[in-house]
């Protein structure tokens, strides 16, 4: 088969899956060009596409994303320099953890890494393997993360519904120490 | 303990259910030309210049693996380069604003400048004027003037020869020849059979008209048409010439609409004419392009918008889609029901110069995707645009006065500089969505006696993130 043909292939059996991953974690306004920029970056890097195509894509998808939110960073810090010039403002990201739940709220405290873990298999349904394929780990090293990004979900979770309590553990497991 | 705060978290999907791919043209649209081999370098004289919009250039295989010890520096030299893009892109902005509203995606291909590739004796004596770029196939065609004895307007004792450079191999090898009818080749077209047939304007060969070669300009004959006393370039697209004839019978002008199968060495009336066509000697801004049967006539004094989809049959008049006080400068049809236009106030001239405030007027670019019927306008954030040409619904190509190219891929939602640094008002040829050329001139020397042109030809493959230059070598004489 060649590269046309496989890419093709490779877009029929996975394009949704991608926009699917990619919308999870962008407005709709701009998700299908990040899935339009995925596609031509995994074109010019066909050769090196493994068997297993959807982890590999959703790494690409990653690092689109990555690269959105520093290049949005930059724009933002620039836009604070510039503040008395009218530079026209561009749209803020919503950050998909600002809904009101509390479970989402507590997922928003988590770092990015955390965040990805648990969304990987939460919401995007991959198995192991192939959740540590797109963060480029292990399926071993993967799970460990995952239980200690749910540990840490969990704890937020707590935290949240009841900050007296969470202090008052902290405070004895701090007293368990001395 | 926690798989059920997985399946809550589950719960909470903003997208559950499967999503349709998006169709794959949109994704093909952006990625016409092969994996990597795109960027292969012509010739021994070129180079290859990386990063251009979107940086998607080929990251080197070894670098994940050797990376580890160098992280440090690499990251330090990160930060200082982040400092001082902010910095210069502060500098760049209050320029932006200096200058007229700001040119969409500031970075681009910085490619090397014409002058700094003229070889130290190399180049034509004289100016060269008019130097305009055409590609079919795999054929380009530069046309140009040489003027000698040229300072910046033409002398009475200027001399003026006409030139033509071609590449029969997509721009890698280039021959220079004089051209031996005289054909001034202002508006100059190649159709799409690959055959090099060019149509030339011959003002010292009795009636103007237009000429067409099937022997890479070695000979020409005259094109049958009626009898005309000017005529605007011709539009080629999917087999159809069209264009504009002015006739001045009786201090009255009249403009017509011209149109012909492009093999037939033809052109001829439409059947019938748009509808209050200008009789002004100089109409302002009429306009007309064509692909295949379908065509566009716009006229800017009414502000008249006609559209044909029948051969020049019938004509439908559809609302002038510019805002008020511009008028429509390029209007480039595409092969499916879309097509572009670029609004701008129309130029007027005080004491025969152009006033400066009209050039430098904002240009707004719009777009429809249904004939004509409606329009959108999808970023109106564009400054001295020269040439617009929309390759399809999603893909179109801009040049700015100032050279710098630009491209859209999603309709123009965003646009993106792809080329800059190649000087002022370099020539643009657009072959396909991924395809372009443009040819640059850069002169050397200060008097007439000493003065040195040649020209440069910029290539990309791959929509512009990747350009290849070559020095088209002209003869010293």
């Amino acid at each position: 088969m060649d590269s046309r043909a496989r890419f093709e292939a490779m877009y029929r059996t996975h394009g949704g899956a991608v926009r699917g991953f990619v919308h999870r974690r962008v407005r709709a306004a701009v998700g299908d060009d990040v899935v339009a920029d995925v596609f031509v970056i995994a074109w010019r890097r066909m050769e090196e596409a493994p068997s297993d195509e959807l982890p590999w894509l959703l790494g690409i998808a990653r690092g689109v994303l990555a690269n959105r939110r520093r290049g949005e960073a930059r724009q933002n810090a620039l836009h604070d320099r510039l503040a008395a010039s009218a530079l026209p403002t561009t749209e803020q990201e919503p950050d998909v953890f600002d809904r009101e739940s509390a479970l989402m709220q507590a997922l928003g405290s988590l770092n990015r890494l955390d965040q990805e873990v648990l969304l990987l298999v939460a919401w995007d349904g991959l198995d192991r393997a192939q959740a540590g394929a797109v963060l480029g780990i292990t399926s071993g090293l993967f799970s460990v993360r995952l239980h200690r990004a749910r540990r840490r979900l969990r704890r937020a979770l707590t935290a949240q519904q009841d900050p007296i309590e969470q202090q008052a553990g902290d405070r004895s497991k701090m007293e368990a120490f001395r | 303990m926690s798989d059920d705060l997985l399946e809550r978290l589950g719960r909470e999907n903003p997208v559950p259910e499967r999503m349709p791919a998006l169709p794959i043209g949109s994704i093909l649209d952006r990625i016409d030309d092969p994996p990597t081999a795109a960027h292969a370098h012509f010739g021994t004289a070129e180079r290859t210049n990386g990063g251009g919009a979107g940086g998607r250039s080929e990251r080197p295989a070894w670098r994940p693996r050797r990376l580890g010890l160098l992280a440090p520096v690499i990251g330090v030299a990160a930060t200082v380069g982040v400092v001082a893009v902010v910095i210069l892109a502060s500098g760049a902005h209050h320029a932006a604003r200096r200058a007229g509203p700001r040119l969409a995606g500031a970075s681009g291909a910085q490619v090397p400048s014409p002058s700094s590739l003229l070889p130290a004796h190399g180049g034509m004596r004289g100016l060269l004027l008019g130097a305009s770029v055409v590609g079919s196939g795999s054929t380009l065609r530069v046309s140009f003037v040489q003027c000698t004895n040229c300072v910046t307007t033409t002398p009475p004792d200027a001399r003026e020869l006409n030139w033509a450079a071609t590449s029969t191999d997509r721009g890698r090898h280039w021959q220079t020849e004089r051209e031996r009818t005289g054909l001034l080749t202002s508006g100059l077209a190649l159709p799409e059979n690959h055959d090099v047939w060019q149509l030339g304007y011959a003002p010292h060969a009795g009636d103007p008209g237009f000429y067409v070669s099937h022997n890479s300009g070695r000979t020409y004959r005259p094109v049958r048409a009626p009898s005309h006393s000017g005529f605007e370039p011709v539009t080629l697209g999917h087999g159809e010439a069209w264009t504009l004839g002015v006739r001045c019978p009786h201090y009255q002008c009249r403009s017509t609409v011209l149109h012909g199968p492009a093999a037939d060495d033809t052109l001829s009336q439409t059947p019938t004419q748009p509808p209050g066509m200008p009789t002004h000697r100089a109409p302002i801004a009429l306009v007309v392009a064509g692909y295949g049967d379908r065509a566009y006539v716009s006229e800017g004094a009414q502000r008249r918008l006609y559209i044909t989809n029948d051969n020049g049959q019938s004509w439908n008049q559809t609302a002038y889609p510019c805002p008020a006080r511009a008028v429509i400068r390029n209007l480039s049809p595409t092969g499916d029901d879309a097509v572009w236009i670029a609004c701008q106030a129309p130029l007027e001239t005080r004491h025969g110069r152009s006033s400066r405030t009209e050039q430098n007027s904002p240009v707004t670019i719009r777009r429809s995707e249904d004939v004509g019927r409606h329009w959108q306008t999808p970023d109106p954030s564009f400054h001295r645009t020269i040439a617009l040409v929309g390759v399809s619904a999603r893909v179109a190509w801009a040049e700015s006065l100032t050279g710098v190219v630009q491209r859209t891929t999603n309709g123009g939602r965003s646009w993106q500089t792809v080329l800059r640094g190649a000087g002022r008002s370099p020539s643009l040829d657009i072959e396909s969505s991924t395809t372009a050329t443009v040819v640059a001139s850069a002169t050397t020397g200060t008097t007439a006696h000493t003065r040195r042109t040649e020209l440069v030809a910029y290539r990309t493959t791959d929509g512009g993130t990747h350009w290849t230059h070559t020095l088209i070598h002209l003869p010293t004489g």
